[in-house]
Protein backbone atom coordinates (compact mmCIF):
# COMPACT_ATOMS: atom_id res chain seq x y z
CA UNK A 1 0.00 0.00 0.00
CA UNK A 2 2.88 2.46 0.96
CA UNK A 3 4.84 1.99 -1.97
CA UNK A 4 1.81 2.87 -4.46
CA UNK A 5 0.42 5.74 -2.19
CA UNK A 6 4.51 7.23 -2.16
CA UNK A 7 4.86 5.60 -6.23
CA UNK A 8 1.61 7.91 -7.20
CA UNK A 9 3.11 11.64 -4.99
CA UNK A 10 6.51 10.63 -6.36
CA UNK A 11 6.10 10.12 -9.72
CA UNK A 12 3.93 13.36 -10.58
CA UNK A 13 6.16 15.67 -7.90
CA UNK A 14 9.47 13.93 -9.11
CA UNK A 15 8.53 14.93 -12.99
CA UNK A 16 7.58 18.11 -12.86
CA UNK A 17 10.71 19.09 -10.75
CA UNK A 18 12.49 17.08 -13.70
CA UNK A 19 11.23 18.93 -16.60
CA UNK A 20 11.34 22.18 -14.94
CA UNK A 21 14.96 22.73 -16.53
CA UNK A 22 13.48 21.76 -19.96
CA UNK A 23 13.60 25.11 -21.21
CA UNK A 24 17.31 25.86 -20.01
CA UNK A 25 18.35 22.36 -21.74
CA UNK A 26 19.37 20.84 -18.70
CA UNK A 27 17.04 18.44 -18.44
CA UNK A 28 18.38 14.80 -17.06
CA UNK A 29 16.25 12.42 -18.91
CA UNK A 30 17.63 9.49 -18.11
CA UNK A 31 15.89 10.39 -14.79
CA UNK A 32 12.86 11.39 -16.33
CA UNK A 33 13.02 7.79 -18.21
CA UNK A 34 13.25 6.33 -14.79
CA UNK A 35 10.07 8.20 -13.33
CA UNK A 36 7.90 7.20 -16.49
CA UNK A 37 9.25 3.82 -16.92
CA UNK A 38 6.32 2.18 -15.72
CA UNK A 39 3.19 3.66 -17.02
CA UNK A 40 4.94 3.91 -20.01
CA UNK A 41 5.56 0.40 -20.44
CA UNK A 42 2.28 -0.67 -19.03
CA UNK A 43 0.60 2.07 -21.60
CA UNK A 44 2.42 0.33 -24.67
CA UNK A 45 1.31 -3.17 -23.74
CA UNK A 46 -1.91 -2.52 -22.99
CA UNK A 47 -2.26 -0.23 -26.86
CA UNK A 48 -0.32 -3.62 -28.53
CA UNK A 49 -2.60 -5.67 -26.19
CA UNK A 50 -5.78 -3.69 -27.99
CA UNK A 51 -4.96 -5.83 -30.81
CA UNK A 52 -4.09 -9.28 -29.47
CA UNK A 53 0.08 -7.96 -29.48
CA UNK A 54 1.69 -9.05 -26.71
CA UNK A 55 5.16 -9.43 -28.36
CA UNK A 56 7.64 -7.88 -25.65
CA UNK A 57 9.82 -6.44 -28.77
CA UNK A 58 6.73 -4.71 -30.05
CA UNK A 59 6.39 -3.10 -26.79
CA UNK A 60 9.79 -2.04 -26.07
CA UNK A 61 9.84 -0.77 -29.64
CA UNK A 62 6.88 1.33 -28.80
CA UNK A 63 8.25 2.73 -25.39
CA UNK A 64 11.34 3.63 -27.11
CA UNK A 65 9.71 5.56 -29.77
CA UNK A 66 6.88 7.06 -27.23
CA UNK A 67 9.65 8.38 -24.88
CA UNK A 68 11.68 10.17 -27.88
CA UNK A 69 8.21 11.80 -29.17
CA UNK A 70 7.88 12.35 -25.95
CA UNK A 71 11.18 14.50 -24.95
CA UNK A 72 11.01 16.17 -28.35
CA UNK A 73 7.38 18.08 -26.79
CA UNK A 74 6.54 21.77 -25.81
CA UNK A 75 6.40 21.29 -21.89
CA UNK A 76 5.86 25.08 -21.67
CA UNK A 77 2.08 23.52 -23.32
CA UNK A 78 1.96 20.42 -22.02
CA UNK A 79 -0.68 20.63 -18.80
CA UNK A 80 -0.32 17.28 -17.51
CA UNK A 81 3.20 15.17 -18.66
CA UNK A 82 2.24 11.92 -17.42
CA UNK A 83 -1.13 11.75 -19.10
CA UNK A 84 0.78 12.55 -22.48
CA UNK A 85 3.42 10.49 -21.71
CA UNK A 86 0.62 7.32 -21.26
CA UNK A 87 -1.37 8.66 -24.88
CA UNK A 88 1.58 8.68 -26.76
CA UNK A 89 2.85 5.72 -25.36
CA UNK A 90 -1.02 3.82 -25.83
CA UNK A 91 -0.76 5.07 -29.33
CA UNK A 92 2.73 3.55 -30.49
CA UNK A 93 1.87 0.69 -28.68
CA UNK A 94 -1.24 -0.03 -30.57
CA UNK A 95 0.99 1.38 -34.01
CA UNK A 96 3.38 -1.40 -33.09
CA UNK A 97 0.86 -3.95 -32.79
CA UNK A 98 -0.75 -3.75 -35.61
CA UNK A 99 2.05 -3.00 -37.73
CA UNK A 100 3.61 -6.29 -36.34
CA UNK A 101 0.25 -8.34 -37.59
CA UNK A 102 -0.05 -7.39 -40.86
CA UNK A 103 4.10 -8.01 -41.00
CA UNK A 104 3.15 -11.07 -39.64
CA UNK A 105 -0.30 -11.94 -42.17
CA UNK A 106 2.21 -10.76 -45.07
CA UNK A 107 4.84 -13.38 -43.86
CA UNK A 108 4.19 -16.91 -45.05
CA UNK A 109 7.72 -18.61 -44.45
CA UNK A 110 8.37 -16.78 -40.98
CA UNK A 111 9.85 -19.59 -39.41
CA UNK A 112 12.77 -19.51 -41.78
CA UNK A 113 13.46 -15.69 -41.71
CA UNK A 114 15.39 -13.75 -38.91
CA UNK A 115 13.14 -12.28 -35.98
CA UNK A 116 14.32 -8.51 -36.68
CA UNK A 117 12.82 -9.26 -40.41
CA UNK A 118 9.10 -9.76 -39.04
CA UNK A 119 9.40 -6.77 -36.73
CA UNK A 120 7.74 -3.68 -38.25
CA UNK A 121 10.22 -0.87 -38.92
CA UNK A 122 10.61 1.90 -36.38
CA UNK A 123 9.28 5.33 -37.93
CA UNK A 124 6.86 3.27 -40.08
CA UNK A 125 3.06 4.78 -40.13
CA UNK A 126 0.17 4.07 -38.13
CA UNK A 127 -0.73 0.91 -39.37
CA UNK A 128 -4.91 1.37 -37.74
CA UNK A 129 -7.32 2.32 -39.72
CA UNK A 130 -8.81 5.51 -38.89
CA UNK A 131 -11.80 4.57 -36.70
CA UNK A 132 -9.28 3.27 -33.98
CA UNK A 133 -7.40 6.53 -33.92
CA UNK A 134 -10.86 7.97 -33.02
CA UNK A 135 -11.88 5.34 -31.03
CA UNK A 136 -12.75 6.83 -27.34
CA UNK A 137 -9.67 6.43 -25.00
CA UNK A 138 -9.70 7.42 -21.36
CA UNK A 139 -6.22 8.12 -20.12
CA UNK A 140 -7.90 8.07 -16.60
CA UNK A 141 -9.13 5.34 -16.90
CA UNK A 142 -5.63 3.28 -18.43
CA UNK A 143 -4.21 5.46 -14.84
CA UNK A 144 -6.53 3.54 -13.17
CA UNK A 145 -5.82 -0.06 -14.66
CA UNK A 146 -2.30 0.63 -14.53
CA UNK A 147 -2.55 1.41 -10.10
CA UNK A 148 -4.59 -1.86 -10.20
CA UNK A 149 -2.20 -3.73 -12.48
CA UNK A 150 0.66 -2.45 -9.96
CA UNK A 151 -0.97 -3.40 -7.27
CA UNK A 152 -2.14 -7.24 -8.59
CA UNK A 153 1.65 -7.66 -8.83
CA UNK A 154 2.32 -6.94 -5.42
CA UNK A 155 -0.75 -8.74 -4.51
CA UNK A 156 0.58 -12.08 -6.37
CA UNK A 157 3.21 -12.20 -3.94
CA UNK A 158 0.73 -12.83 -1.16
CA UNK A 159 -0.87 -16.07 -3.24
CA UNK A 160 0.19 -19.70 -2.61
CA UNK A 161 3.03 -20.82 -4.86
CA UNK A 162 0.18 -23.06 -6.81
CA UNK A 163 -2.20 -20.01 -7.22
CA UNK A 164 0.37 -16.98 -7.95
CA UNK A 165 2.21 -19.26 -11.00
CA UNK A 166 -1.22 -20.37 -12.81
CA UNK A 167 -2.82 -17.11 -12.26
CA UNK A 168 0.30 -15.19 -13.53
CA UNK A 169 1.13 -17.47 -16.27
CA UNK A 170 -2.75 -17.91 -17.49
CA UNK A 171 -3.79 -14.36 -17.01
CA UNK A 172 -1.00 -12.39 -17.23
CA UNK A 173 1.63 -14.39 -19.57
CA UNK A 174 -2.07 -16.44 -21.56
CA UNK A 175 -0.50 -19.61 -21.32
CA UNK A 176 -3.07 -22.37 -21.81
CA UNK A 177 -4.24 -24.09 -18.61
CA UNK A 178 -3.09 -27.44 -20.55
CA UNK A 179 0.59 -26.06 -20.57
CA UNK A 180 0.61 -25.20 -17.25
CA UNK A 181 -0.79 -28.85 -15.82
CA UNK A 182 1.74 -29.99 -17.53
CA UNK A 183 4.64 -28.17 -15.84
CA UNK A 184 2.92 -28.71 -12.74
CA UNK A 185 1.85 -32.38 -13.11
CA UNK A 186 -1.64 -31.73 -12.34
CA UNK A 187 -5.47 -32.22 -14.30
CA UNK A 188 -6.91 -28.86 -16.08
CA UNK A 189 -9.56 -29.51 -13.55
CA UNK A 190 -6.94 -28.62 -10.53
CA UNK A 191 -5.34 -25.85 -12.74
CA UNK A 192 -8.84 -24.10 -13.80
CA UNK A 193 -9.39 -24.31 -9.58
CA UNK A 194 -6.10 -22.59 -8.68
CA UNK A 195 -6.48 -19.93 -11.33
CA UNK A 196 -10.46 -19.39 -9.64
CA UNK A 197 -9.20 -19.36 -5.66
CA UNK A 198 -6.42 -17.36 -7.17
CA UNK A 199 -8.38 -14.60 -8.96
CA UNK A 200 -10.66 -14.38 -6.17
CA UNK A 201 -7.88 -13.93 -3.87
CA UNK A 202 -5.97 -11.20 -6.15
CA UNK A 203 -9.59 -9.28 -6.15
CA UNK A 204 -9.94 -9.14 -2.85
CA UNK A 205 -6.34 -7.97 -2.06
CA UNK A 206 -6.65 -5.26 -4.90
CA UNK A 207 -9.94 -4.33 -3.75
CA UNK A 208 -8.58 -4.06 0.07
CA UNK A 209 -5.17 -1.86 -0.57
CA UNK A 210 -7.23 0.01 -2.68
CA UNK A 211 -9.81 1.02 0.02
CA UNK A 212 -7.21 1.15 2.41
CA UNK A 213 -5.31 4.16 0.43
CA UNK A 214 -8.45 5.97 0.04
CA UNK A 215 -8.45 6.11 3.69
CA UNK A 216 -4.89 7.21 3.84
CA UNK A 217 -5.12 9.92 1.45
CA UNK A 218 -8.29 10.95 3.04
CA UNK A 219 -6.64 11.04 6.39
CA UNK A 220 -3.55 13.08 4.72
CA UNK A 221 -5.89 15.90 2.97
CA UNK A 222 -7.81 15.63 6.77
CA UNK A 223 -4.03 16.47 8.53
CA UNK A 224 -3.05 18.99 5.89
CA UNK A 225 -6.47 21.06 6.67
CA UNK B 1 -28.95 -21.51 -13.33
CA UNK B 2 -25.98 -19.48 -13.16
CA UNK B 3 -24.65 -23.07 -12.74
CA UNK B 4 -25.41 -24.56 -16.10
CA UNK B 5 -22.40 -25.27 -19.14
CA UNK B 6 -21.34 -22.15 -20.60
CA UNK B 7 -22.72 -19.80 -17.50
CA UNK B 8 -20.39 -21.07 -14.78
CA UNK B 9 -18.38 -18.68 -13.20
CA UNK B 10 -14.66 -19.57 -14.22
CA UNK B 11 -16.48 -20.07 -17.95
CA UNK B 12 -17.42 -16.45 -18.08
CA UNK B 13 -14.03 -15.27 -16.57
CA UNK B 14 -12.53 -18.02 -20.00
CA UNK B 15 -14.91 -15.89 -21.97
CA UNK B 16 -13.82 -12.29 -20.85
CA UNK B 17 -10.37 -13.00 -21.00
CA UNK B 18 -11.03 -14.63 -24.61
CA UNK B 19 -12.99 -10.84 -25.08
CA UNK B 20 -10.17 -8.69 -23.64
CA UNK B 21 -7.20 -10.12 -25.93
CA UNK B 22 -8.35 -11.84 -28.48
CA UNK B 23 -11.52 -9.73 -29.46
CA UNK B 24 -14.20 -11.98 -28.81
CA UNK B 25 -17.73 -11.45 -27.88
CA UNK B 26 -18.01 -10.39 -23.85
CA UNK B 27 -20.30 -12.88 -22.06
CA UNK B 28 -23.43 -11.97 -21.61
CA UNK B 29 -23.94 -11.77 -17.60
CA UNK B 30 -28.07 -11.65 -18.40
CA UNK B 31 -28.83 -15.12 -17.11
CA UNK B 32 -26.38 -14.81 -14.06
CA UNK B 33 -28.07 -13.94 -10.49
CA UNK B 34 -27.28 -10.55 -9.17
CA UNK B 35 -25.04 -10.97 -6.70
CA UNK B 36 -22.24 -13.56 -9.10
CA UNK B 37 -23.26 -10.92 -11.41
CA UNK B 38 -21.29 -8.18 -9.20
CA UNK B 39 -18.29 -10.77 -8.02
CA UNK B 40 -18.12 -11.56 -11.98
CA UNK B 41 -18.12 -7.53 -12.44
CA UNK B 42 -15.29 -7.00 -10.20
CA UNK B 43 -13.22 -9.86 -11.45
CA UNK B 44 -13.63 -8.71 -14.79
CA UNK B 45 -12.72 -4.97 -13.81
CA UNK B 46 -9.31 -6.75 -12.46
CA UNK B 47 -9.03 -8.85 -15.59
CA UNK B 48 -9.36 -5.54 -18.22
CA UNK B 49 -6.06 -4.11 -15.97
CA UNK B 50 -4.22 -7.27 -15.61
CA UNK B 51 -5.05 -9.89 -18.49
CA UNK B 52 -2.08 -10.51 -21.23
CA UNK B 53 0.00 -7.90 -19.19
CA UNK B 54 2.70 -9.80 -17.95
CA UNK B 55 3.81 -8.97 -13.73
CA UNK B 56 7.55 -8.84 -15.49
CA UNK B 57 6.56 -6.24 -17.66
CA UNK B 58 9.26 -3.53 -16.81
CA UNK B 59 12.99 -4.57 -16.98
CA UNK B 60 15.02 -3.69 -14.28
CA UNK B 61 16.32 -0.79 -15.10
CA UNK B 62 20.18 -1.97 -16.02
CA UNK B 63 18.41 -4.87 -18.09
CA UNK B 64 16.45 -1.83 -19.55
CA UNK B 65 16.39 -2.52 -23.61
CA UNK B 66 14.98 0.92 -24.57
CA UNK B 67 17.30 2.75 -21.04
CA UNK B 68 20.17 1.32 -23.34
CA UNK B 69 18.95 1.99 -26.56
CA UNK B 70 18.25 5.61 -25.91
CA UNK B 71 21.82 5.72 -24.41
CA UNK B 72 20.78 6.28 -20.40
CA UNK B 73 22.81 3.57 -18.96
CA UNK B 74 26.72 3.96 -19.12
CA UNK B 75 29.08 1.66 -20.89
CA UNK B 76 31.52 0.18 -18.35
CA UNK B 77 34.39 -1.81 -18.95
CA UNK B 78 34.35 -5.19 -17.41
CA UNK B 79 36.06 -4.58 -14.36
CA UNK B 80 38.40 -6.85 -13.32
CA UNK B 81 35.80 -8.61 -11.05
CA UNK B 82 33.57 -9.46 -12.97
CA UNK B 83 35.94 -10.89 -15.33
CA UNK B 84 37.25 -13.36 -12.63
CA UNK B 85 33.71 -14.29 -11.86
CA UNK B 86 33.41 -15.18 -15.19
CA UNK B 87 36.53 -17.23 -15.69
CA UNK B 88 35.20 -18.88 -12.56
CA UNK B 89 31.72 -19.79 -13.99
CA UNK B 90 33.63 -21.28 -17.17
CA UNK B 91 35.83 -23.04 -14.61
CA UNK B 92 32.38 -24.66 -13.22
CA UNK B 93 30.45 -24.79 -16.02
CA UNK B 94 33.42 -26.68 -17.46
CA UNK B 95 33.84 -29.22 -14.30
CA UNK B 96 29.89 -29.72 -14.38
CA UNK B 97 29.74 -30.94 -17.54
CA UNK B 98 32.84 -33.05 -17.66
CA UNK B 99 31.19 -35.13 -14.00
CA UNK B 100 28.24 -36.00 -16.40
CA UNK B 101 30.47 -38.48 -17.96
CA UNK B 102 28.50 -38.38 -21.12
CA UNK B 103 31.86 -37.93 -23.53
CA UNK B 104 31.09 -34.56 -23.49
CA UNK B 105 34.00 -32.34 -24.83
CA UNK B 106 34.53 -28.68 -23.68
CA UNK B 107 36.21 -26.02 -25.16
CA UNK B 108 36.81 -22.34 -25.34
CA UNK B 109 34.31 -20.69 -28.09
CA UNK B 110 37.52 -19.39 -30.12
CA UNK B 111 34.92 -19.30 -33.37
CA UNK B 112 32.18 -17.21 -31.76
CA UNK B 113 34.87 -15.11 -29.74
CA UNK B 114 36.04 -13.29 -32.86
CA UNK B 115 32.66 -12.20 -33.65
CA UNK B 116 31.45 -8.71 -31.62
CA UNK B 117 27.89 -9.97 -31.63
CA UNK B 118 28.18 -13.27 -30.75
CA UNK B 119 28.78 -13.94 -26.81
CA UNK B 120 28.86 -17.52 -26.49
CA UNK B 121 31.85 -18.39 -24.24
CA UNK B 122 32.16 -22.16 -24.27
CA UNK B 123 31.28 -24.88 -27.01
CA UNK B 124 30.17 -28.16 -25.75
CA UNK B 125 30.96 -31.14 -28.22
CA UNK B 126 28.98 -34.66 -27.06
CA UNK B 127 29.16 -36.96 -30.00
CA UNK B 128 27.81 -35.15 -33.14
CA UNK B 129 25.98 -32.85 -31.13
CA UNK B 130 27.57 -29.20 -30.74
CA UNK B 131 26.06 -26.70 -28.01
CA UNK B 132 26.83 -23.33 -27.29
CA UNK B 133 26.96 -21.72 -23.72
CA UNK B 134 26.48 -17.98 -22.74
CA UNK B 135 27.38 -17.15 -19.29
CA UNK B 136 25.06 -14.82 -18.04
CA UNK B 137 24.21 -12.30 -15.46
CA UNK B 138 22.69 -14.41 -12.01
CA UNK B 139 18.94 -12.41 -12.32
CA UNK B 140 19.10 -12.11 -16.75
CA UNK B 141 17.20 -15.07 -17.19
CA UNK B 142 14.09 -13.89 -15.50
CA UNK B 143 14.17 -11.22 -18.43
CA UNK B 144 15.39 -13.17 -21.10
CA UNK B 145 14.24 -11.36 -24.37
CA UNK B 146 17.27 -9.70 -25.15
CA UNK B 147 19.28 -13.09 -24.34
CA UNK B 148 16.87 -15.02 -27.16
CA UNK B 149 18.09 -12.12 -29.71
CA UNK B 150 21.59 -13.07 -29.35
CA UNK B 151 20.80 -16.90 -29.07
CA UNK B 152 19.03 -16.63 -31.99
CA UNK B 153 22.26 -14.76 -34.08
CA UNK B 154 24.35 -17.49 -32.82
CA UNK B 155 22.28 -19.67 -34.11
CA UNK B 156 22.40 -17.89 -37.71
CA UNK B 157 25.96 -17.72 -37.49
CA UNK B 158 27.16 -21.19 -36.51
CA UNK B 159 23.70 -23.21 -38.43
CA UNK B 160 24.97 -26.53 -36.87
CA UNK B 161 24.77 -25.76 -32.97
CA UNK B 162 21.68 -27.60 -31.99
CA UNK B 163 21.42 -25.63 -28.77
CA UNK B 164 22.73 -22.77 -26.71
CA UNK B 165 22.91 -22.97 -22.58
CA UNK B 166 21.78 -19.68 -21.27
CA UNK B 167 23.79 -20.47 -18.00
CA UNK B 168 23.52 -18.22 -15.04
CA UNK B 169 26.64 -17.43 -12.33
CA UNK B 170 24.60 -18.27 -9.72
CA UNK B 171 24.79 -20.91 -7.29
CA UNK B 172 23.40 -23.48 -8.89
CA UNK B 173 24.50 -22.83 -12.57
CA UNK B 174 20.64 -22.04 -13.32
CA UNK B 175 20.36 -22.93 -17.18
CA UNK B 176 17.88 -21.73 -19.53
CA UNK B 177 18.47 -24.45 -22.61
CA UNK B 178 16.89 -23.24 -26.05
CA UNK B 179 16.79 -24.35 -29.16
CA UNK B 180 16.43 -22.32 -32.42
CA UNK B 181 12.83 -22.25 -32.47
CA UNK B 182 12.35 -20.80 -29.44
CA UNK B 183 14.39 -17.79 -30.44
CA UNK B 184 12.02 -16.60 -33.06
CA UNK B 185 8.43 -15.13 -33.40
CA UNK B 186 6.04 -18.62 -33.36
CA UNK B 187 1.74 -18.89 -34.49
CA UNK B 188 0.33 -19.57 -31.23
CA UNK B 189 -2.20 -22.42 -31.35
CA UNK B 190 -5.07 -22.55 -31.24
CA UNK B 191 -5.78 -18.79 -31.16
CA UNK B 192 -3.53 -17.80 -34.50
CA UNK B 193 -1.99 -15.00 -32.84
CA UNK B 194 1.56 -14.31 -33.49
CA UNK B 195 3.17 -14.88 -30.17
CA UNK B 196 7.28 -13.45 -29.63
CA UNK B 197 10.06 -15.57 -28.41
CA UNK B 198 9.83 -17.54 -25.67
CA UNK B 199 11.46 -20.55 -23.96
CA UNK B 200 9.93 -23.91 -23.57
CA UNK B 201 12.31 -25.74 -21.55
CA UNK B 202 12.16 -25.02 -17.54
CA UNK B 203 15.13 -23.52 -16.10
CA UNK B 204 17.16 -26.01 -14.70
CA UNK B 205 20.73 -26.78 -12.61
CA UNK B 206 23.10 -26.99 -15.64
CA UNK B 207 23.77 -30.67 -15.35
CA UNK B 208 19.80 -31.15 -15.06
CA UNK B 209 19.32 -29.14 -18.21
CA UNK B 210 21.63 -30.81 -19.83
CA UNK B 211 21.56 -34.01 -19.13
CA UNK B 212 17.58 -33.86 -20.21
CA UNK B 213 18.30 -32.42 -23.15
CA UNK B 214 21.05 -34.99 -24.30
CA UNK B 215 18.32 -38.16 -22.71
CA UNK B 216 16.32 -36.71 -25.80
CA UNK B 217 18.48 -36.33 -28.78
CA UNK B 218 21.39 -38.81 -27.74
CA UNK B 219 19.77 -41.63 -25.83
CA UNK B 220 22.81 -43.39 -24.01
CA UNK B 221 22.73 -47.55 -23.42
CA UNK B 222 23.74 -48.26 -20.10
CA UNK B 223 26.37 -50.68 -19.44
CA UNK B 224 25.52 -52.72 -16.34
CA UNK B 225 28.03 -52.33 -13.93
CA UNK B 226 28.85 -56.01 -13.14
CA UNK B 227 30.30 -56.82 -16.85
CA UNK B 228 32.53 -53.98 -16.49
CA UNK B 229 34.13 -55.19 -13.28
CA UNK B 230 33.73 -59.04 -13.98
CA UNK B 231 37.14 -60.18 -13.84
CA UNK B 232 36.52 -64.16 -14.20
CA UNK B 233 33.46 -65.81 -15.81
CA UNK B 234 30.19 -64.55 -14.71
CA UNK B 235 26.63 -66.21 -15.22
CA UNK B 236 24.54 -64.62 -18.03
CA UNK B 237 21.22 -65.61 -16.32
CA UNK B 238 22.38 -64.19 -12.90
CA UNK B 239 23.43 -60.79 -15.08
CA UNK B 240 20.40 -60.65 -17.06
CA UNK B 241 17.97 -61.11 -13.96
CA UNK B 242 20.00 -58.76 -11.33
CA UNK B 243 19.93 -56.00 -13.86
CA UNK B 244 16.77 -55.96 -14.66
CA UNK B 245 15.07 -56.23 -11.45
CA UNK B 246 17.34 -53.38 -10.83
CA UNK B 247 16.04 -51.62 -13.94
CA UNK B 248 13.14 -52.53 -12.83
CA UNK B 249 13.70 -51.02 -9.34
CA UNK B 250 15.11 -47.79 -10.55
CA UNK B 251 11.64 -46.92 -12.92
CA UNK B 252 9.52 -47.78 -9.90
CA UNK B 253 11.19 -45.28 -7.85
CA UNK B 254 11.04 -42.86 -10.60
CA UNK B 255 6.96 -42.96 -10.12
CA UNK B 256 7.12 -40.99 -7.35
CA UNK B 257 8.88 -38.25 -8.90
CA UNK B 258 7.49 -38.26 -12.69
CA UNK B 259 4.99 -34.96 -13.35
CA UNK B 260 2.84 -36.98 -16.06
CA UNK B 261 0.00 -38.87 -14.10
CA UNK B 262 0.06 -41.45 -16.84
CA UNK B 263 4.10 -41.98 -16.78
CA UNK B 264 3.73 -42.28 -12.91
CA UNK B 265 0.98 -44.64 -13.42
CA UNK B 266 3.03 -46.76 -15.61
CA UNK B 267 6.13 -46.94 -14.03
CA UNK B 268 4.07 -47.82 -10.72
CA UNK B 269 2.66 -50.42 -12.05
CA UNK B 270 6.23 -52.48 -13.27
CA UNK B 271 6.74 -55.23 -11.25
CA UNK B 272 8.35 -59.14 -11.22
CA UNK B 273 6.73 -59.70 -14.21
CA UNK B 274 8.28 -57.09 -16.33
CA UNK B 275 11.65 -58.26 -14.41
CA UNK B 276 11.37 -61.76 -15.78
CA UNK B 277 10.12 -60.91 -19.37
CA UNK B 278 13.36 -58.43 -20.07
CA UNK B 279 15.67 -61.26 -18.11
CA UNK B 280 13.74 -63.82 -20.36
CA UNK B 281 14.88 -61.54 -23.35
CA UNK B 282 18.60 -61.20 -22.36
CA UNK B 283 19.10 -65.01 -22.27
CA UNK B 284 17.14 -65.57 -25.70
CA UNK B 285 19.79 -63.31 -27.29
CA UNK B 286 22.58 -65.22 -25.16
CA UNK B 287 21.44 -68.37 -26.52
CA UNK B 288 20.88 -67.58 -30.04
CA UNK B 289 17.06 -68.54 -29.87
CA UNK B 290 16.42 -64.73 -30.59
CA UNK B 291 17.47 -62.78 -33.70
CA UNK B 292 19.37 -59.49 -33.41
CA UNK B 293 16.74 -57.82 -35.94
CA UNK B 294 13.96 -59.38 -33.62
CA UNK B 295 14.76 -57.53 -30.03
CA UNK B 296 12.77 -54.55 -31.40
CA UNK B 297 9.49 -56.89 -32.34
CA UNK B 298 10.21 -58.56 -28.96
CA UNK B 299 10.72 -55.16 -26.82
CA UNK B 300 7.25 -53.69 -28.42
CA UNK B 301 5.82 -57.25 -27.61
CA UNK B 302 6.84 -56.74 -23.57
CA UNK B 303 5.69 -52.58 -23.56
CA UNK B 304 2.19 -53.56 -25.15
CA UNK B 305 2.08 -56.49 -23.11
CA UNK B 306 2.54 -54.27 -19.90
CA UNK B 307 0.68 -51.81 -21.12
Amino acid sequence: MGESFAYKGAMVQGLESLLSNVAAGSTNWPEVYECLRSPLWYAAARGARRVGVRDRDAIAEAVQQAFTEFMALDFAKVASPDSIARTIAYRRGLDRGIAARRQWKKETAMATLPADLLRAEPGQAPGYAESAEEEYFSVEELRRQEERWRRARDCLQRLTGRQRRVVHESVMKRRTLTEIGNDLGISHTAVRKHRQKGLEALRQCVEREQSEEGSALVTGEEERQ
Amino acid sequence: MSEQRGNHPDDMVDAYLRHVLEGGEAPDLAGVDEQERAELQRTFTLLDAIAGIDADLVPPLEDDPVARALGFMPVEAAAPAVAARREDARRRITRDIQRMNRGAVVLTDEEAAELPDAPSDLLVRVAGVRIRAMIVGPDELSHPGELLREADRLFYRFPETAAVALVADDDDLSCLLVEAQDCRPAVETPTGLRIGPRPRRPRLPLVAALASYLDEIEPVWEEPGTIIHAESDFDVAVLAAETATAVVRRLKDEASRARIPAKAFAFAALGEEEVEELAKLVMDVARGHLAADDIGERISQITTEAA
